[in-house]
């Protein structure tokens, strides 16, 4: 999804800049002669009709005042228009690089993992603890400003204690949580009714 | 004044020949393959973790060359659910080995190891 925005933000910045130079260029060039020459702004004016288009926006804005189908549409395509702005806006500031859990760095070199992977390695132990039925996993790495954590919500049977799943599945994840040097976080819920440990 | 080659240097065009980059690349590459508990290489969700050679490309591994001289490799690996720190270790010690063997081991700098999947024993066998 990161992926897409990014992509399309890019092109979105490509088309804009190329809009915003051939804007540039046009002034530019408009503004050779002034009064009203066929090369002054007021020409430019013309040429883009711009006077025609005053009378257009005036009449949107009149209907817009009034209830109808219109008010609805445009209020529709503004809130479209503002969830675009916010998608572009993701697409364009999220981080570059993919953030990965650092174990360990030496001169030797460094050995890291993907987060997703870490996540999935720390679904699959958990579900190895007894009564377990059913886990998911986040991990956040480590940042300047925050130290990593590894949340990890499973569903257990009924006929087992919520405390004593965390701690079995606090236990099954210790060796990753030591190497990796993540903060844990274990919830235990009990599962649906028909929930059976696999 | 014409550029002359001495006899002392070998006269093999520079182009046939692959740079120290992609050599440190290529052998990084194969000894981390080589590893018990390594299951293939990764070249990343846009296949941007490549190192292209002329004819070739080799996924999942990229040669960087280092301010101070030498070249820093960077192997993104798909492994078995194996403890990883071993994994690394034995990782870095074939790609040691590989390099001194055709004499680049002064050459390679730090050996950077990204899990960028696992998978369980089931899948590597039905793969």
């Amino acid at each position: 999804m990161i992926l897409l925005l990014r992509a399309v933000a890019r092109l979105v910045t490509l088309v804009l800049l190329v809009a915003l130079a051939l804007v540039g260029l046009a002034v530019a060039v408009f503004s050779i002669q002034g009064g009203d020459g066929p090369l002054s702004l007021p020409g430019l004016a013309e040429h883009v009709r711009l006077p025609e288009l005053e009378d257009t926006a005036g009449e949107y804005l009149d209907q817009l005042e009034e209830d109808g189908p219109l008010a609805k549409a445009s209020a529709l395509a503004g809130a479209g228009a503002l969830l675009a702005g916010i998608l572009l806006l993701v697409g364009a500031l999220a981080p570059r690089r993919e953030r990965l859990v650092v174990f360990d760095e030496a001169e030797s070199g460094r050995l890291s993992a993907r987060r997703r992977t870490l996540a999935g390695i720390a679904e699959a132990l958990a579900e190895q603890a007894g009564g377990v039925t059913e886990a998911k996993a986040s991990v956040r790495p480590r940042s300047r400003l925050r130290s990593g954590r590894l949340r990890v919500t499973v569903s257990h049977s009924r006929s087992s204690e919520q405390s004593e799943v965390e701690e079995r599945v606090s236990n099954a994840l210790s060796r990753l949580v030591d190497s990796s040097g993540l903060a844990p976080r274990v919830e235990a819920k009990a599962g649906k009714r028909r929930a059976k440990v696999e | 004044m014409s550029a002359r080659t001495p006899a002392s240097q070998p006269t093999q065009p520079l182009s046939a020949a692959p740079s120290q980059r992609v050599q440190l690349a290529r052998l990084a590459l194969d000894a981390a393959l080589g590893v018990d508990g390594v299951v293939s290489s990764h070249a990343g969700p846009l296949g941007t973790r490549v190192t292209v050679d002329r004819k070739e490309r080799l996924p999942g591994v990229l040669a960087t060359a280092l301010a101070g001289g030498g070249y820093g490799v960077e192997l993104h690996l798909v492994t078995e659910v194996v403890p990883l720190h071993p994994l690394a270790e034995r990782v870095r010690s074939r790609v040691v080995q590989a390099a001194s063997a055709v004499g680049l081991d002064g050459a390679l700098g730090p050996v950077d190891i990204t899990i960028a999947d696992v998978v369980g024993s089931n899948e590597v066998s039905e793969g």
